[in-house]
Order: C-alpha cells, then sequence, then structure tokens
C-alpha cells in the first residue's frame, strides 16, 4: 500500500505503476458515484474512464490542498453533472426536432434505471428511488449521494463541493425532503 | 404500485440505499483507460499535422513577418535635406565664421 504523499510524488512523475495502482484502487468508487447520478452503467463508465485521464494529465498542478480521494470525487461530480447538462440539451434539442421530423416521437427517453447491486425483491422499490434521486437539483443530488450512497461525512463533502457545512446540511435536507415529495404517491412513509 | 404502500418505511428505504452492493465497472478498466490516455496524446500531436492547421500557421507566419519587415523600414533621406557641411550650415541659418577676419 502506497502512502498518499508518496503516490502524489510518483503520480506527478508519471509513474506507470503509481497510476495502476491509483485505477485499481478508487475505480470502484468512482463508477459508482458516477452511476448513481448518471443513471446509465455506459455512461458511468465513460466517464470514469475520462476522470483517470483528467487524474493522469493534470496531476503536475496538484498541490495537496485536499486529499487525493476528495480531489477525484470532484472532478468526479463534476464531469457526470456536465454529462446530465449535455443530456437534458441533446434531449430539448430532439423534442424541438421531433416536432418538423418525420416521426412524431421524442427520442433519447432515458431508460428506466436498475442498479446492479440491488437485490431482486427491492428491484421495484429502488427503481422509484432513483427516480427520484435523477429530479434532484444538481447540488442536491451530488450531496445526496455523496453522503448516503458513498458514506462521506459532511465534513468531507464540504471540501470535495468546496463550501460550507451549513450548506451541505441543508442540500441533504432539502434533497430528503424533495425525495419524499416525489415518492409519497407510490410509497407511504411511516 | 400499490403493493409498495404500507411496507415502506423512509429509513429503511435509505438504508437499502446505503447497502447497496457496489456495481463493478466491466473488467480491463485499467487497460482502456491506458488506451484512452495514449488516443488522446496521438490526438494532440497529430492535430498539429493537420493541412489546414499546417497552412494556417504557415500563413499566419509570413503575414507576421511581412507586418514587422514594414514596420521597420525607415524611409530614405528626402534630397532636400544636406548632405555637406555648407548645405547644414545654410538649412539651420547659422553665423559661417570667417577665420581669415576672425569674424
Amino acid at each position: 500500500m502506497l502512502l498518499e504523499t508518496e503516490l502524489i510524488n510518483r503520480l506527478q512523475k508519471g509513474d506507470e505503476q503509481a497510476f495502476r495502482y491509483l485505477v485499481e484502487t478508487y475505480q470502484r468508487k468512482v463508477f459508482n458515484t458516477v452511476l448513481v447520478l448518471v443513471q446509465n452503467v455506459e455512461e458511468a463508465e465513460d466517464i470514469a474512464q475520462e476522470v483517470f485521464v483528467e487524474v493522469y494529465e493534470t496531476v503536475h498542478r496538484f498541490r495537496g490542498e485536499a486529499r487525493l480521494s476528495t480531489w477525484m470525487y470532484r472532478i468526479a461530480t463534476s464531469n457526470a453533472l456536465k454529462a446530465i447538462q449535455k443530456r437534458k440539451a441533446q434531449k430539448r434539442f430532439a423534442f424541438f426536432s421531433s416536432l418538423f421530423g418525420d416521426h412524431n416521437e421524442v427520442a433519447h427517453h432515458p431508460p428506466d434505471f436498475h442498479h446492479p447491486g440491488v437485490v431482486l425483491e427491492d428491484k421495484e422499490q429502488m427503481q422509484l428511488l432513483f427516480g427520484a434521486i435523477a429530479r434532484l437539483p444538481d447540488k442536491q443530488k451530488v450531496a445526496f449521494t455523496l453522503h448516503h450512497v458513498d458514506g462521506l461525512s459532511y465534513q468531507d463533502i464540504t471540501e470535495v463541493m468546496q463550501t460550507t457545512l451549513s450548506s451541505v446540511e441543508s442540500l441533504i435536507h432539502r434533497a430528503k425532503q424533495n425525495l419524499k415529495k416525489h415518492l409519497q404517491s407510490y410509497l407511504i412513509f411511516q | 404500485m400499490n403493493e409498495l404502500k404500507n411496507t415502506d418505511n423512509w429509513d429503511d428505504l435509505l438504508g437499502k440505499l446505503e447497502r447497496l452492493t457496489p456495481a463493478e465497472p466491466a473488467p480491463f478498466f485499467y487497460t482502456r483507460v491506458r488506451a484512452r490516455l495514449e488516443r488522446n496524446q496521438q490526438s494532440v500531436s497529430s492535430w498539429i499535422l493537420r493541412p489546414a492547421y499546417a497552412i494556417a500557421g504557415l500563413t499566419l507566419l509570413v503575414l507576421l513577418n511581412v507586418t514587422i519587415a514594414f514596420s521597420n523600414h525607415s524611409p530614405e533621406p528626402t534630397s532636400t535635406e544636406s548632405t555637406t557641411y555648407d548645405g547644414f550650415v545654410a538649412e539651420y541659418h547659422l553665423l559661417q565664421f570667417n577665420w581669415d577676419t576672425n569674424e
């Protein structure tokens, strides 16, 4: 196991083995964070690869103000949000082009997302929850996912999102309220 | 969806999310990251060799040279300007000193 400072040093020198170690250590974390945000396996895979490419190409600028994992979560969440924005723009374009196209239907409908880690008996329930997460505003979505899926503390999330503790608390509180509101027609909470 | 009603508790639902089995990226993830890195590096080096960019770069270089050459060009002295001592004195209306009379 490499110490973080040594790992960063070796990465900055272009050490191939260090980069392999970084990818193999963090690939699952990065992939899972992105997967919950974009809710598409192929897209998550693509973004996760791009995160490591970006880390490799910019690690010489990393000055150690944050932990390596914090920095990677920052890149991963920001790339995932960019992909979501791009998809929304494509969807809007598809809607308008469909108004003038031959086929009277809107393209680019994302299929319902089934997380590969969900057990069969929870499949329907979790599909509803993921659908509600997808409808959250970007910042709420990121804060909620980092806390409840990746298990990051509120303090860690402040560093990833570069915001204050009270702001993170508020984002997660509002995310839960919104999720309950979205889900109340399907689920009755005790 | 009705069968979900009355059976769910918010905390249970959150608990299920938190206990989710992490998904695995497809095998050979590292190999695919390396391949993407190499593709990126190749695309950067081949970018500059594309004819459109090469010609545009060359044209810009020529234009820059021409601009610099013209901006440094100083005009030749006109024929009215004096090139001799007498002409210089006459042009600036200077008094001529007569060495014979000391005047």
